[in-house]
């Protein structure tokens, strides 16, 4: 792990704890997770927790924009939109730096690395709503004119 | 060992009406908290809850000794339900009065709450707030059977019909959760008008925050003010035990919020060496006014939930910055720059307190990190908001093009297709070069044929997404993005799904074609093969599940509407029946206080006919009154 921010093995270390507490915690997370069993949250959490890990150690905004994009998608199909799933993403995060800093009193840089983790997330997924949104309301003269 | 249990209750009339019609009950001393929301004509909603209240505060207070927790909540409600249905069946102008209750008792350890309609409870405990409450409204319960979408109940035009409520019935059917109190746990009850007008996020902040009961309750009526105040607004908090609050938090309240505000000309000055004023949200500014209202109005928002540990101030900031501007349809680079401005600003003001004091630096720079989250979160809502608003729109246009019926060819479940809503069995490996070479040929040579379906570029549009999703490595990730993407925004009609469906099948055909056509050797056509057909599964699937849940709502609220309008139709069929039983037997009593020679036809009916079952019912005739035949 040479070259790796210490913060990265902390993570790692921290993840079946994060984990399990967000399992713990889902019914409070959102609604549309609370409806989900455990099995079913375990690996939507573990999903998120490993895109997470993998942003932090490879610093790659393109892999992470794609997890992204296809997390929103899946959503979406579930009846939960764009911004419901950004907060249960910050949600998820904000559930991993609590962990963190309860575990590394003295050592904030875990905690603050999943912040800063949690507002690229949140920012692409803005930048992601902000493209549709471009996309959609450029269809608008065409739609209005009767044209597909 | 029990807890030290503190609780502060306050309401507010709201901004529209006149009068408050939500009652509360804060009783410290039988650890009795209710918030209730009356609802009934005139001043009737007044009556039911204050009546309500009155009777729960008795009935505990009497039998408190004698009945366990949970019993004795059920039967206080059950009480003051009883209660106000009487009132209301004595007193004509009281009638259909009612009211709802979210009640709490505490006992030691052990809170018993209750409730009936739609004013609801939150536990905050360990930083996330819970939600102890199920709304009883139609909507809720819609929602439960999984006829609507969460997200689409908030939208509902009928979110605030309730189910069931107190006064509607001499006994009402209780909800009751028992949860078991920790030290620090919050527990919040509330009506509608609070969590109808203040943002969710903005009441998580506020509770979450280390103020006084007191303090949070004022700001959370004030949040719910600022967002409409469109109803009374009641609220209770209550503190279970000494809120343990972290040494970092004392620190960051104090220090921390001391340093910021000792710094806030120093990030106006950075905010200008970093441009903000030069930011089109500022156009119509001069950059000193710039300056002060954009960077001063965020290192205030910043300072304040510094010292009330929470983030409601930054999130209030990006909010309004972002209706504000994408409001008056400013493009999103625009804002996105002016919060990455700002981020830089707080940075280097950062920068130069961490030489000072690294310790206080680092604890102010973690509570940044997480209000610049905040504010992301904030304008994603916005954003949010604003693409439905537009889907909205594309949606009704669309709809209104698929009404004219020249453009419907033909319904597409009578077209030979490929199968869908079926399970599919996708590889979930990459495939191999020789594999993806043959794909790509494939890809290209269909591209080049003619479709076989009118709309060329869905065709095209469905031919690449397949490709794609053949190509990929999947998790079903890539189908279901593709599918959505494919599936955009269309009427939900055969006008609306037939070419979406019609084009998929003649991708398909070229595509399969196209694979046979390219060269190459027979065992990669074949892996070629499973992964297209595999792909246009998906694909197909995954649309026609994206119709189904689109369309299940309406096809249930029209199957609800339908049973509770022939429910209606009975009721009212009967209760023609009971009028015209009643006017014909009042009818016969012949008043006796009438002077000799002014009796008059009684009116009675004709023998019954059988009706014609086409024909409206007649109207009962009325007896003339005394004045009438005056």
């Amino acid at each position: 792990m040479s070259g790796v921010p210490s913060y990265v093995a902390a993570f790692e270390q921290l993840r079946p704890q994060i984990l399990a507490r967000l399992i713990e915690v889902r019914g409070s997370l959102d609604h549309a997770i609370a409806r989900l069993s455990a099995d079913e949250a375990r690996g939507m959490f573990d999903a998120v927790l490993h895109a997470l890990a993998t942003l932090l150690v490879t610093g790659d905004h393109t892999l992470h924009r794609g997890f992204l994009h296809s997390f929103v998608a899946v959503r979406s199909t579930e009846g939960v939109g764009p911004d419901h799933a950004q907060r249960l993403l910050v949600a998820i995060a904000d559930t991993a730096a609590t962990l963190a800093r309860a575990q590394h009193p003295n050592d904030p840089t875990v905690a603050l690395a999943i912040n800063h983790a949690a507002r690229l997330t949140a920012r692409m997924i803005n930048d992601g709503i902000a493209e549709e949104l471009e996309r959609r309301t450029a269809q608008l003269p065409a739609a209005a004119g009767g044209r597909r | 060992m029990s807890l030290v249990v503190a609780g502060y209750g306050d309401s507010h009339v709201g901004s529209v009406r006149d009068t408050n019609e939500d009652a509360l009950i804060v009783d410290g001393k039988w650890g009795l908290y209710a918030v209730l929301d009356g609802m009934g004509g005139a001043s009737a909603g007044d009556v039911a809850s204050t009546k309500a209240r009155d009777v729960i505060h008795e009935y505990v207070r009497a039998r408190r000794s004698a009945l366990g927790p949970r019993q004795l909540l059920e039967a206080a409600i059950n009480a003051a339900s009883a209660a106000v249905h009487g009132e209301a069946q004595r007193r004509r102008d009281r009638r259909g009065m009612g009211t709802t209750v979210v009640a709490c008792l505490i006992d030691g350890r052990r809170a018993t709450v209750a409730h009936v309609g739609d004013s609801r409870a939150y536990l905050l405990r360990d930083g996330r707030m819970h939600r102890l409450t199920n709304d009883h409204t139609i909507v809720a319960e819609l929602v439960a059977r999984g006829a609507i979408q969460p997200d689409e109940a908030d939208r509902h035009a009928y979110k605030n019909v309730l189910s069931r409520n107190l006064g509607a019935k001499a006994t009402a059917a209780v909800d009751i959760n028992e949860i078991e109190l920790q030290a620090g746990d919050r527990l919040m009850l509330c009506s509608d008008g609070l969590y109808g007008y203040a943002a969710s996020e903005a009441m998580h902040q506020l509770i979450a925050s280390t103020d006084p009961a007191a303090d949070v309750v004022r700001d959370l009526i004030d949040a719910a003010l600022r967002g409409g105040g469109g109803d009374n607004v009641t609220a209770i908090l209550i503190d279970a035990g000494t809120q343990l609050v972290p040494r970092a938090t004392v620190v960051l309240r104090t220090s921390g919020a001391g340093a910021w505000w000792a710094r806030r000309e120093r990030l106006l000055a950075a905010a200008r060496a970093h441009g903000i004023h030069r930011s089109p949200l500022c156009a119509v500014l001069a950059p000193d006014d710039a300056i002060a209202l954009v960077a001063g109005n965020f290192a205030d928002a910043v300072y304040h939930d510094l010292e009330k540990a929470t983030s409601v101030n930054v999130w209030s900031f990006a909010e309004n910055l972002a209706v504000g501007w994408l409001g008056q349809g400013g493009a999103w680079l625009a804002l996105r720059e002016l919060l990455d401005g700002l981020g830089r600003s707080a940075d280097t003001v950062i920068g130069e307190l961490r030489a000072e004091d690294p310790a206080l630096a680092a604890l102010i720079e973690a509570a940044l990190a997480r209000a610049l989250v905040t504010a992301e979160t904030a304008v994603g809502g916005v954003l949010a908001q604003r693409l439905r608003t537009v889907e909205a729109e594309l949606v009704r246009h669309d709809a209104a093009r698929a009404r004219q019926p020249a453009e419907v060819t033909a319904k597409f479940i009578d077209h030979p297709t490929v199968p869908y809503m079926r399970a599919v069995d996708a590889p979930t490996e990459a495939p191999g070069p020789d594999v993806q070479h043959l794909l790509e040929g494939a890809r290209r040579r269909a591209l080049g044929r003619p479709a076989a379906t009118s709309d060329r570029a869905l065709f095209t549009r469905a031919l690449e997404h397949a490709h794609r999703v053949a190509t990929a490595a999947t998790d079903g990730g890539d189908a279901a993005l593709a599918a959505r993407e494919l599936f955009d925004v269309r009427s939900l009609d055969e006008a609306g799904v037939t070419p979406l469906f019609d084009a998929l099948d003649a991708a398909r055909a070229a595509h399969v074609d196209a694979v046979r056509a390219v060269p190459g050797a027979a065992g990669g056509k074949v892996a070629a093969l499973r992964r297209l057909t595999a792909a246009y599964q998906q694909l197909s699937s995954t649309i026609a599940s994206l119709v189904v849940e689109s369309v299940a709502p309406t096809a249930e609220a029209l199957r609800e509407a339908a049973a509770a309008t022939a429910s209606l139709r009975a009721q009212v069929t009967k209760n023609e029946r009971r009028v015209a039983d009643l006017e014909r037997k009042f009818a016969t009593i012949i008043d006796d206080g009438l002077p000799a020679g002014m009796r008059f036809d009684l009116g009675l009916d004709p023998p019954a006919r059988p009706r014609d079952p086409s024909k409206p019912p007649p109207l009962p005739r009325r007896r003339p009154s005394k004045e009438t035949l005056r």
